[in-house]
């Protein structure tokens, strides 16, 4: 059963593992000699000198007592808050929030809660707050599925993350029914009607009506591939986290950097 | 949907109703009479797979197979009929319909396994835009339960949903199961401390 199917997704530890790569800002306590590590590289630190290092060295960091870490200033409550009644106030848009808000604030606030300029207790009411909302709203949006598109502006990776596979197979199986007809009437149809169709042409669609069986499956394969990837795409927006592909999960994090620090 | 989809090959062996046009010796065995031809106007369940040949290939009176390929107006020519006539099943009755469009949440889909993949066969012979219109739109409001009921685990026995929930079709508990897995598995995250 999860064998296929898991591949919609990422697994709890692997967005975890994609969040440990986000940059956050540490202020050392110490100098100490910087050191190449596989897939990063620690600068020499200066005690009180502020650096940016992945996620995952500054957590090492706080837990030897080596560093604080400093709140990014999405995490705070006065932002967060806005961010609650921009919810509130648009209920069919989802507000702009980092692509790993969920794990870097949950990481932040196990580890190093300490840090906080706000109290951090308020900081998780605030925070579950909008999960709660948004989570509504993407809900609510699964009524409004089609075959064809979905767009879903500002949700962050974990959000989309988890609706991924009910979206993905609903959108499949509407496909799959929708084309049970489109099928038949794109057999009348001329070839330039069938290539906006997502490169579905096919040769053998004269002969649909008397063959049948070996149309439909030669029209099959095509248009799952096309159409699949083209539904994945829009899915997530805001990187390239089609599931199918390993090597995205580098890309993925840069893209994110990038809106991070706007 | 593909060749080695074992849901697929399932779904191509439920039966549907159809009607012999013609006569055939020997193949009593189809009506649970062996031995007896199978006479016109016999009414037999075939499988999706046989029906859905017999319905398209049109019987020839002496002529080469081969014949078939070429012309489709001889197939509504009244001297060439196919085999068999399909006969509107159960489930895609009027008042059937009617009953998915009153409330597609009341409906139990689970006595016809795989109804979604017969719909997909069915609409591939008759082309029918109309129910595969309605059908959507009854998954679309389905899902949208399923994805909710599947988040809230507490409220999956309570009232009506329990009769919901056994009355998925085969699909739909597999997107039940995948997606409350998927739910679970953030929500256990979310919650633990590392």
């Amino acid at each position: 059963m999860a064998n296929a199917k898991s591949l919609y997704r990422f697994s709890s530890g692997e967005i975890n593992f994609l969040a440990e790569q986000e940059l956050v800002t540490i202020l050392p306590r110490y100098t100490m000699n910087g050191a190449t590590l596989i897939g990063a590289r620690l600068p020499d630190l200066k005690a009180l000198r502020r650096e940016e290092v992945p996620l995952w060295l500054a957590l090492i960091l706080k837990k030897q007592d080596k560093c604080n870490i400093v709140i990014p200033e999405w995490l705070t409550v006065n932002f967060l808050k806005k961010k609650y009644e921009e919810e509130m106030n648009q209920p069919n848009k989802f507000s702009d929030l980092p692509w790993q808000w969920l794990p870097i604030s949950k990481m932040v606030l196990d580890k190093s809660s300490d840090d906080f300029i706000d109290p951090p207790h308020e900081i998780r009411s605030i925070l579950q707050d909008l999960r709660e909302i948004r989570q509504l709203k993407a809900r609510k949006g699964i009524k409004e599925l089609n075959e064809v598109y979905l767009q879903l502006d500002g949700l962050s990776l974990v959000e989309i993350n988890e609706i991924r596979p009910l979206i993905v197979e609903s959108m499949n199986q509407l496909r799959i029914l929708s084309q049970s007809v489109k099928a038949d009437q794109l057999s009348g149809a001329g070839d330039s009607e069938l290539a906006e169709k997502g490169g579905m042409v096919n040769e053998s669609q004269a002969t649909y009506e008397q063959d049948a069986s070996t149309t439909r499956d030669s029209i099959k394969p095509k248009a799952d591939s096309s159409l699949y990837d083209s539904s994945v795409g829009k899915i997530s927006v805001k990187g390239n986290t089609t599931t199918s592909d390993d090597s995205n999960g580098e890309g993925d994090s840069d893209d994110s950097d990038v809106e991070y620090r706007k | 949907m593909s060749y080695y989809d074992i849901d697929d090959i399932l779904a191509d062996s439920q039966r549907l109703p159809c009607k012999f046009n013609f006569s055939i010796p020997g193949l009593g065995y189809l009506n649970g009479r062996p031995g007896d031809p199978i006479k016109e106007n016999d009414k037999v369940e075939l499988p999706i797979w046989l029906a859905n040949i017999l319905a398209i290939c049109a019987a020839q009176n002496g002529e080469d197979n081969d014949a078939d390929n070429d012309e489709e107006e001889n197939e509504n020519s009244p001297d060439k009929q196919a085999f068999i006539r399909l006969i509107e099943p159960e489930f895609f009755s009027k008042q059937f319909l009617n009953f998915i469009k009153s409330d597609p949440l009341r409906i139990s889909l689970a006595p016809y396994a795989y109804y979604y993949k017969i719909v997909t066969k069915w609409s591939y012979l008759f082309n029918d835009t109309e129910l595969v219109g309605l059908i959507s739109k009854m998954f679309v409001t389905r899902a949208s339960e399923i994805s909710a009921l599947s988040y809230k685990s507490n409220d999956q026995f309570s009232g009506g949903n329990r009769e919901f929930l056994n009355g998925l079709e085969i699909s739909e508990k597999d997107l039940f199961k995948t997606s409350h897995i998927s739910y679970k598995d953030m929500k256990n995250w979310m919650a633990g401390t590392k």
